[in-house]
Parts: structure tokens; sequence; C-alpha cells
């Protein structure tokens, strides 16, 4: 990597980590949703004490994976469209580096800020487990639940935020994107339930991004949303990491056909 | 139509004082605002607009108390405005937009309205592009709708916010010239930093910076205060230093001639100039820094 | 003079913001034509295609909605116009209401037509129109509302997704809280023949407007508008 690539690699990921940082709208937002979460499931300190350690952390997860993500991804929708908005795009445009640099240090950028209010209330809920269950291993293993659980289907959720809005309409994305999380992580009734329709969907595969594939096969959490291997677990973090990459690449080579025709 | 400001103050937030204080009579006729950006003049234009509500003070216009629902209504009805940075709608034509802002300033008369419409888009030059959507204009375009826009229902009072930013030297003519036309019968504030503007149309003008008026008066009264101030020097060296502020510089081959407001040094061989709105403003500029300072 | 207001404002919404419902349309109505295909029966084809009634389009019009009043490119201008702007943002909000009216009701036409419709909405048929009516009022009011109120599209987008899928999600909640009940809204996706059906759609029309009067109220404050901007 030369020199100019690191260092605008480096400068648009900080510009833009800063940027998205200083947004009310991302505090708002996790607020309000983490009110919600915290309304209708329990925090860790309302888990039955005869729970083992990973249990808690696992159902922890998965409650910050339920609908919060939604938030993460509607959050990170409008960060390409808005140096067009800005007519910051050209200026961009005319400096140096190339435009891969610069669209991979706002993917890197604005997922970590959108990403650091989440990481916090989970590190919050992992630390009080650790005091309370009197258990020092809770901290790293909460750490690498987040790690292995969480952050592939952020990642994953991140890469589509802000590739799709390239040929999609924001507005249009948000519903979109909304409705997919629904039906990509939670269309789960089973043909004996009176609410279930055979529609075609993700939910319960490995590419669902709520994480629950890598939390019961990787770390082997009981009576959990579902049993998996150690491989559907890492099959899954590969598979949401893999198809990330190839929307990012996408989109990079989208904006890049679209700049030489301009 | 007459505009008086009494003791007008604008703070934003409890914490940013914008404007302190303004009193002004604005009288029928073209009237200039001067100031450096970041002065309060859009503030003080978006409080005429009646965008903005004032901290303190009072605004009438042609006799209507601008602080009442009706009086506001009224003077809209007569009120052209163009505000420093207008968004266009990029999925209307010219001819498109111009209809609709017309319909939304209460021009009912369909017949009339595409009329006037028409006479507007030939005013600024726009007719062979009426039909294409804003998105494709220039920043001279936008503008030049902009401007047609202000001045949909002939307004009596017109306030624009820096109207020339982004016209080529031809077009800033034209404006200009339109405006003065404009300012026969009615009045138009004219609100920039680019004193040619003012020196140009008005006759009437005040300077503001920090939110307060630091000059209220005629251009000719600007330009008195800089009498004796004003000096031209020719060097083949660097800027002539000491306590001043050179305007422009002008390359002669083996020299350098530079225009310069303030007092010079003895040693400095200068000619005394005759000074220009342009030396005025300056000139006023420098004696609130110098106040600033002592 | 109104025609051609209506058709500057249509305009303006733009191609995406018109197309739309059109989308949301397809998009359900290739999800019915798949599980038809996958063996499904006339009441699950009848229950995707009312959820998408319920569930789709009010969304999409919320969305939608949250970009009208989030985003006037034109603020300085419209708010020194003699037509009030909340005048303005009330017409184009009632134009996207009536907008999306209209794929509604010829979605529930085409579903009456087809024998799906009486399968899971109460009868009569206009009172049954509620279905959607009362969902996309909500929606499209309390996402004005919070765009006004928290100043940007994001941010509002967020929270009506959010909302959205917190109902969905945890309908047990709002189903056993007498309280939440009348604001569950989507009562003829998941409890279809409930007997509190009609007071729950009525109950979330009087939301509406009753945030809407907030909306009217908000985009009278002109100073707020002026401030403009991302949240």
């Amino acid at each position: 990597m030369s020199k100019v690539t690191s260092s605008v690699l480096i400068g648009a990921t900080l510009y833009e980590f800063r940027m998205q940082l200083r947004r009310k709208a991302l505090w708002i937002a996790t607020g309000i949703f983490f009110a919600l979460t915290l309304f209708v499931s329990q925090g860790p300190w309302q888990f039955p004490s005869s729970m083992l350690v990973i249990q808690i952390l696992a159902f922890w997860t998965q409650e910050l994976q339920t609908f919060m993500p939604v938030a993460f991804g509607i959050l990170l929708a409008d960060r390409l469209p808005r140096d067009r908005l800005l007519r910051a795009d050209e200026l961009l445009d005319s400096l140096p580096g190339s435009p891969s640099e610069r669209f991979l240090g706002k993917y890197i950028g604005a997922t970590l800020a959108t990403l650091l209010p989440l990481f916090l209330i989970h590190l919050a809920g992992v630390v009080y487990v650790a005091v309370d269950q009197a258990s020092a291993e809770a901290i790293p293993l909460g750490l690498a639940m987040f790690a292995a659980a969480s952050l592939p289907g952020l990642l994953f959720v991140a890469a589509f935020s802000i590739s799709c809005p390239v040929v999609i309409w924001v507005p249009l994305y948000q519903f979109l994107f909304t409705g997919y999380w629904f039906w990509g992580n939670w269309l789960l009734q089973g043909p004996q339930s009176p609410l279930y329709i055979p529609v075609p969907t993700l939910s319960g595969t490995l590419l669902t991004p709520a994480g629950y594939y890598a939390a019961t096969g990787l770390f082997g959490v009981p009576d959990f949303v579902l049993r998996a291997t150690a491989w559907e677990g890492l099959s899954s973090i590969g598979l949401l990491v893999a198809f990330g990459v190839a929307a990012l690449d996408a989109a990079h080579r989208y904006l890049t056909w679209r700049k030489s025709t301009r | 139509m007459e505009v008086v400001v009494e003791g007008l103050s604008k703070v934003y937030g409890g914490r940013v004082r914008a404007l302190s204080g303004v009193d002004l009579e604005i009288p029928t006729g073209m009237y200039g605002l001067l100031g450096p950006n970041g002065a309060g003049k859009t503030t003080l234009m978006r409080i005429l607009a009646g965008i903005l509500r004032p901290t303190s003070g009072s605004v009438h216009i042609g006799g209507l108390d601008c602080s009442t629902e009706s009086g506001w209504t009224a003077v809209k009805r007569t009120l052209g405005y163009l505000p420093q940075d207008l968004g266009l709608y990029q999925d209307l034509s010219a001819r498109e937009f111009l209809d609709y802002i017309g319909i939304l300033k209460g021009l009912g008369d369909k017949k009339e309205r595409r009329r006037r419409v028409e006479e507007l888009l030939e005013v600024v030059r726009l007719e062979d592009v009426a039909k294409r959507k804003l998105k494709g204009f220039s920043g001279g375009m936008r503008r030049r709708v902009g401007i047609a826009q202000a001045l949909l229902n002939d307004p009596r009072l017109l306030i624009v916010d820096e109207p020339t930013a982004g016209l080529d030297p031809e077009e800033c003519i034209r404006f200009r010239n339109l405006l003065s036309d404009l300012a026969g019968d009615r009045t138009v504030l004219l609100s920039t930093h680019i004193v040619e503007d003012v020196a140009q149309t008005s006759r009437n003008l005040a300077v503001l910076a920090g939110g307060e008026v630091l000059f209220r008066g005629t251009a000719a009264g600007l330009i008195e205060g800089a009498r004796g101030k004003v000096f031209t020097v020719e060097i083949d060296g660097p800027k002539p230093d000491g306590n001043l502020t050179v305007v422009s510089t002008l390359h002669l081959g083996s020299s350098v001639q530079y225009r310069v407001v303030g007092e010079p040094p003895p040693h400095l061989e200068v000619e005394e100039a005759p000074p220009s709105l342009e030396d005025g403003y300056v000139w006023l500029m420098r004696e609130r820094r110098t106040a600033g300072v002592t | 003079m109104a025609a051609q207001l209506i058709r500057y404002e249509l305009r303006r919404l733009g191609w995406m913001g018109l197309l739309t419902p059109a989308l949301v349309t397809i998009l359900f109505c290739g999800l019915a034509l798949l599980m038809t295909l996958g063996g499904a029966d006339k009441a699950q084809v009848s229950r995707i295609l009312v959820a998408g009634l319920e569930l789709g389009l009010p969304l999409a019009a919320g969305v939608v909605a949250a970009g009208i009043a989030a985003e006037e490119p034109a603020i300085d201008l419209q708010l020194a116009l003699l037509t009030h702007y909340r005048t303005t943002l009330l017409r184009r909000l009632a134009l996207l209401v009536a907008w999306i009216s209209l794929f509604a009701f010829a979605w529930s036409v085409a579903l009456q037509l087809l024998g799906l419709w009486s399968l899971r909405v109460p009868e009569p048929f206009l009172v049954g129109q509620l279905v959607w009516v009362s969902p996309l009022l909500w929606f499209v009011a309390v996402g004005a509302a919070v765009a006004l109120v928290l100043g940007g599209r994001s941010v509002s987008g967020a929270l009506l997704g959010g909302l959205w899928t917190f109902e969905i999600l945890f309908r047990d909640l709002f189903l056993s809280k007498d309280w939440l009940r009348p604001e569950f809204l989507f009562a003829t996706t998941y409890t279809p023949g409930a007997e509190y059906w009609l007071s729950n759609r009525l109950a979330l029309i009087s939301t509406a407007l009753v945030v809407g009067l907030a909306v009217w109220l908000l985009s009278s404050r002109t100073e707020l508008m002026a401030k403009g901007g991302e949240a």
C-alpha cells in the first residue's frame, strides 16, 4: 500500500468516523431503540441466577441484535448520498488518491462510529454480568461473543446500507431495509403455526445476520434459538462477511463506472 | 415603502449574538447593506423577510407593525425575497418553478401569472432554457431563477441577499441595472460584501460588522471618510510596510504600483489618490479594528 | 390553480416518490406469486396480500412523509411567501396520502375481485378499507412529526422502521396490555377477526389526527423550520 493510499484511507476513515459520531441522530436513535429493547426484554440484571454466564451473555447479545440493527442500517444509508447532496462529491473527486480508498474509508469510519454506541451498551451489560456473577472470564467471553455473533451481521448490514443507496433512493432503501430485517431474521413461524406463511425467507439460514449460528456454533450456548455446529457458525460468519465485501465491491465498481461516463 | 428598524437584536440559542441594537431607516429607493462575512447581514435580511423573529426591537414596513400576524401578511403581499442560499426543486423546470412560486405568492390569475413568468424569464435571459430541469442549471443560472422569483409579484419591497454571487461580469452589470431601474418607486435592500455592487447602485447605505451598525448614511459620506487616507505608491521592492492596507496591486514591468489605505510612514514616497467606496469601506473596517485593539 | 399546484407538488415529489407505492405493490405481489408457486393456499396468499396493505404501504408512506417534512431545499423562500409553509407541508402530506390511497384502494378492489378480501378483512367492503387507512394516516403523521421534532430524514426513518419492527416482534405485548392494544398497527394481519378491530382502527386514526395537529403547530413555527438541517 503506497503512502498516498494509506493516508487517504486513514484520512477518509477518521473524517467519516468523526462526522458520524457528531450526529445527534446517532445518539437519539440508539437511545430510543435501546429504551424500547429494555422495555420488552430483560437487562443482564434480570436473568435468573440459575443461568450460566455464557447463556446470559448470549441472550444479552441476542437482545441487542433483535431490532437495534434497524437503526444501525438506516443511520448508515445516507452517508454516500450526503456527499452528492452537499455537492462535496466533485471536490472529493479532485483530491489525490483513488475513490476506492475514500469509499473504503467511508465504510470503515461511518461503520465504526455507528457501531460505537452499540458496542458501549453491549460492554456495559458484559461488565455487569462479570461483576454480578463474579466471573472475570465473562469480559473476554462477552467481547468474543460480540465479535463473533454481532459484528459479522452488523458489518454485513453496514456494507449493504452504504452500497445500496448508490442506486436506490434513500427513503425507499429505509423501507426495504426495515422489511428485510424482519423478513431475513424473524420470519420463523413453523408450518404448524396459524400465522405460518410459506414465503421464501433467509430467516433461519446461515445468512441470518442476527448471529445465532455463531452464538451456538462457536460458544455452544445451551437452550438457545437453535442448535448449530462450529462449522455452521464459522460458515455463517464467512458468508456474511463475503456477501458484505461483494456488496461493497459492486457499489465501488458502479461508482467507478459512473465517474468514467460523467 | 419605508422600513424602520429600531433597537433590533437577535441572539441565537441564548449565546450567539448576531445583531445588537440595530437602528436603521431605509427610505424608498436603493439601499445597500455592506459588511464582512458574519456581520449579521443575513440575520437582518431574514428578520426583514419574516423568517426569524427578533429577540428584541421592532420592525415597521410601510407603517405596518411586523410583530403582528396581520402586519406580516400584509407585508408579504408586497415582498420579494432572494435568500442567500436558495435551494431549487431539481425536478421542475425554470418555468414550472416560477409558476409554482407565483401560485404560492397568491398570483391567482393563471393567464396573468404565466405572462409574468414569461416576462421575467426574458428579463433574466433564461427563456431558451425555460423547459430544462433545474438540476441541470449552472450556479449563475440558478441565481437568475432566484432573481426572477423575487420579482414575480412586482414587489414594493425587494430584499436581495448576495444577489450577484455566481453571476458573470456582464450578468452582474445587467442585474445591477435592473435593480436600479426597479428602485425608482420601491424599496430595494441589497445586502452584499461586494462593494462594487453597492457602489454602482446605492446612494444610501449602511455598514454592519459584528452585529452592529458601523456606518449609516450616503455612499458619498463613506467615501469622504477616507479622504486623505488613500495613496498610490510605486516601488520595485516588496509590499510597503507600516500600518497600511493594500487594496490593489498593479505590476508595471520593473516596478509595482500599490494602492494603499492608511497612514503611510514619512519615508515612503506616496501620492494621494481620490478615495472610492471600497477605500471608504476598508478605512472604516481599519478604524473598527484599531478601536477594538486600543 | 389547485390542479396546477397539485401537478407541481407531484412533480416535486419526484419519480422515486411516486413509484414507491408501485414498487411496494410489485414486491408483495411477487411474494404472493412465489408462495402460490410454492403451493400456498388461498388463505395464505390472502394473508400476505392484506399484510402488504397493512404493513407495507403505510410504512413506505411514513418514510416518504418524513423525507417531505425533513427536507425542503427552498425553506427560506417558502417561509417568506404569502402562503404559509404549514399549508404547503400539509398539502404535500395530504397529496402523499391521496396518492398512496389510490394504490391501496385499487389493491383492495383487486383482492375483492379475486375473492381474497373477505378471507381476512371484516365486511362491509368500505369499512374494511380501514385495514390500510388507519396505519397509513398513523405512519404519515408520526413520520412527519418525528422529522420536524428531530430535524432529520435518517433519524425519522430509523424510528419509523424501529417502531414497525418493534410492533411486529413484540406484538404479544401490545395485545396483552389494554392501554397498548389501541395502538397496535397490524391487527388485521396478526389478529384477524378480533372483536376490537374497529375500535383499534378508529383509535389509530384519532392518534393520527392528534399527531397531525402537532405537525400543523410545529410547522407554524417559522424559526424552528428555518433552522432545518440534519439531526
